[in-house]
């Protein structure tokens, strides 16, 4: 049976079944996403509009609270500093481990991602035993002399950024190192023998061949910024107070209507950046696609 | 044939673990609880005598989530036989139809406090929110804070201040400040409390959003004052002897409830269970290592006098504290809180 079945596949049919193979491998994924994920989320959308009546109250009182769209701009704001500080340091990280022997890379690759091995909040307080103006930083820093008072490492903005970029940099290190990795090397050396200098190699052929790389990078930790809840509450002033925090109260004080409509409007405000980010440098740049 | 056997295999495999869950109905219950210290110190307590005495095995889990509560009753998904619920939300969770009425009959109402237990919840443990401070600055031997009103007091405790970034508490400590008897704290006039807070708000160093947190700057000392849950400060004195005080004047005692979600799949062993944690040697024995008591009447006989030092029940504490009023909250949470987060994070 099965072979006559082989047999009497015609050649015309072939690539019909090559395009639906992928295809239907593709369905266990989609079928996820669309009751894991899409479905919850129109659920959500349908809330905000009937909880605890069918009206658009909600979306009227939560577009009209000042706090809101302060909290939305700290967020943002919070999210792309922590997306700058991420790639100053992730850059010569993924370009150092792009270099190496790749036996080596592939072990400091795991020292990269130690960090998801510890619970994201033992990290945070790890975080305030270093920071506190009694922290190991601050005593180091007083006890030797170098400083009459502790610096304020803690409770603001700088250690929520510290704390952020430490959870994120592993995202932008495996990005980066990814598109560094398929960097033609020869490249680079052509443009050496041509009299070019380092720096010039660097900024004129090595920066904007890893940019695939930095602009995936970036997205992804922006994004995933962008919904940070226990590092900016534990390690942040009350001035570092994030959409995420705001959503959550109006959820625990079963105040559903406004909470799932700002996490409508948080939904769309990302859409928004994810359609500015592809007109400005396009998604087929972003996956290294077509010619750039 | 080979589908067939196949089949076959999935089918009794289906039947078994069907019968596996049948079982499992019978000789199980889950609770539901804040989680760290607490559900140790229920389970060497509570839990595994009960599962000795009756067979039933507890199963627990934390945090205590309103939110998935009513998620999981109103999807008629119900996992927990019982849970904690706090403050506001046990009104909020009886007006929404979220909670089942309790036979009372079940329980030794006659040995627990009177207002302890209604239709719907049981004491869980009481707790109040204190003043705390580190002894290593003002020893209690010596000059130190007696009162939360001492939040403001910098001219004798100078340093900086540590207080939970929500309005539960605060409002009703600056109406306090304010000059409001402890009697006439509800309705909370805000616009009077928040006067007040103005004032403390920059000799607030850290706003904490979890109980750790509240104890663990005091000990690495980044502040010299704050508040706490009782229980905190207790746990961090007599468990590594911490340099911590705590003052009860202007206090504010809230109230947690043992409750039964409605739907519940285990709710008889729930009720069982409620009722065999109001034993008062075991409410005693539990006070001990979490500084939380429970509603049983005769629980503080079975206590040395430097623990209930420490429970928001002893009579001398609860005289000088003012009762929240879980109505007046859940009536006022949404508007409050909001307001509260647009005046905590102004500069």
């Amino acid at each position: 049976m099965t072979v006559a079945a082989t047999r009497t596949l015609s050649p015309a049919r072939l690539p019909g079944l090559l395009v639906a193979a992928p295809l239907l491998l593709l369905l266990p994924g989609v079928a996820l996403i669309l009751a894991l994920f899409a479905y919850p989320l129109l659920r959500l959308v349908v809330q905000s509009v009937t909880d605890p009546e069918p009206n658009l109250d909600s979306y009227r009182s939560v577009l009209q609270d000042p706090t809101l769209w302060l909290i939305i701009r700290t967020t943002l704001v919070v999210a792309a500093e922590c997306t700058a500080l991420t790639l100053l340091l992730a850059y010569p990280l993924g370009f150092l481990l792009s270099r190496m022997p790749r036996r080596w890379a592939n072990r400091l690759l795991l020292l990269v991602l130690l960090p998801f091995w510890t619970s994201l909040l033992v990290r945070m307080y790890a975080w305030m035993v270093l920071l506190g103006s009694h922290g190991v930083i601050n005593e180091a820093l007083v006890g030797s002399g170098l400083l009459a008072h502790p610096l304020p490492l803690l409770y603001n903005r700088f250690a929520v950024l510290i704390g952020m970029s430490h959870y994120m940099l592993p995202f932008m290190v495996l990005s980066l190192y990814s598109t560094m990795l398929s960097i033609d090397r020869s490249l680079l050396e052509a443009a050496g023998t041509m009299g070019s200098s380092l720096p010039q190699t660097f900024f004129r052929i090595y920066l904007p061949l890893s940019m695939p790389g930095v602009y995936a990078g970036c997205l992804l930790v922006f994004i995933l910024s962008m919904g940070f809840y226990i590092t900016p509450a534990l390690l942040g002033s009350p001035q570092d107070t994030t959409i995420a925090v705001y959503i959550q109260q109006q959820i625990e004080l079963l105040n559903w209507a406004d909470g799932t409509a700002m996490a409508v409007v948080l939904i769309a405000i990302i859409g928004a950046l994810f359609v500015l980010y592809d007109r400005l440098l396009g998604f087929n740049r972003l996956l290294a696609l077509g010619p750039s | 044939m080979l589908n067939r056997m196949l089949l076959l295999a999935a089918a009794s495999l289906l039947a078994f673990s069907g019968m596996q869950r049948a079982r499992a109905q019978s000789d199980v219950v889950y609770i539901n609880s804040s989680g760290g210290v607490l559900d140790d110190v229920f389970r060497k307590v509570d839990w595994d005598p009960f599962t000795k005495a009756t067979g039933i095995r507890v199963i627990n889990s934390a945090p205590v989530d309103n939110a998935k509560l009513r998620a999981m009753v109103l999807s008629g998904n119900t996992e927990w036989d019982v849970t904690e619920i706090d403050g506001g939300d046990f009104p909020r969770g009886i007006k929404q139809g979220l909670l089942q009425k309790l036979d009372l009959q079940q329980l030794p109402t006659k040995d627990m406090v009177e207002g302890s237990f209604n239709d719907y919840g049981v004491w869980d443990g009481p707790y109040s929110t204190i003043l705390t401070w580190n002894t290593d600055i003002w020893p209690l031997t010596g000059k130190h804070p007696t009162s939360l009103m001492d939040l403001w007091n910098q001219q004798d405790f100078p340093g900086p201040r540590c207080i939970r970034k929500d309005a539960i508490d605060n409002i009703e400590f600056g109406a306090l400040h304010a000059g409001v008897p402890r009697n006439g704290v509800y309705p909370v006039d805000q616009d009077k409390a928040y006067k007040e807070l103005d004032k403390l708000k920059p000799n607030v160093a850290v706003w904490w959003t979890t109980g750790a947190q509240s104890v663990q700057v005091l000990v690495n000392r980044d502040c010299v004052m704050g508040t706490a849950w009782n229980g905190r400060p207790y746990q961090l004195v007599v468990r590594d002897g911490a340099h911590l005080g705590v003052a009860w004047e202007d206090a504010v005692l809230h109230m947690a409830w043992w409750v039964i979600p409605k739907g519940a799949k285990h709710s008889d062993a729930a009720l069982k269970l409620i009722a065999f944690m109001q034993d008062p040697q075991r409410q005693a024995a539990s006070a001990k290592e979490s500084g939380y008591a429970g509603g049983n009447s005769h629980d503080a006989d079975y206590l040395p006098e430097n623990v209930r030092d420490f429970l928001a029940t002893t009579p001398a504490h609860v005289g000088v504290s003012v009762s929240a009023n879980d109505e007046w909250w859940d009536a006022n949470a949404v508007a409050a809180e909001r307001r509260f987060t647009s005046w905590v994070i102004g500069q």
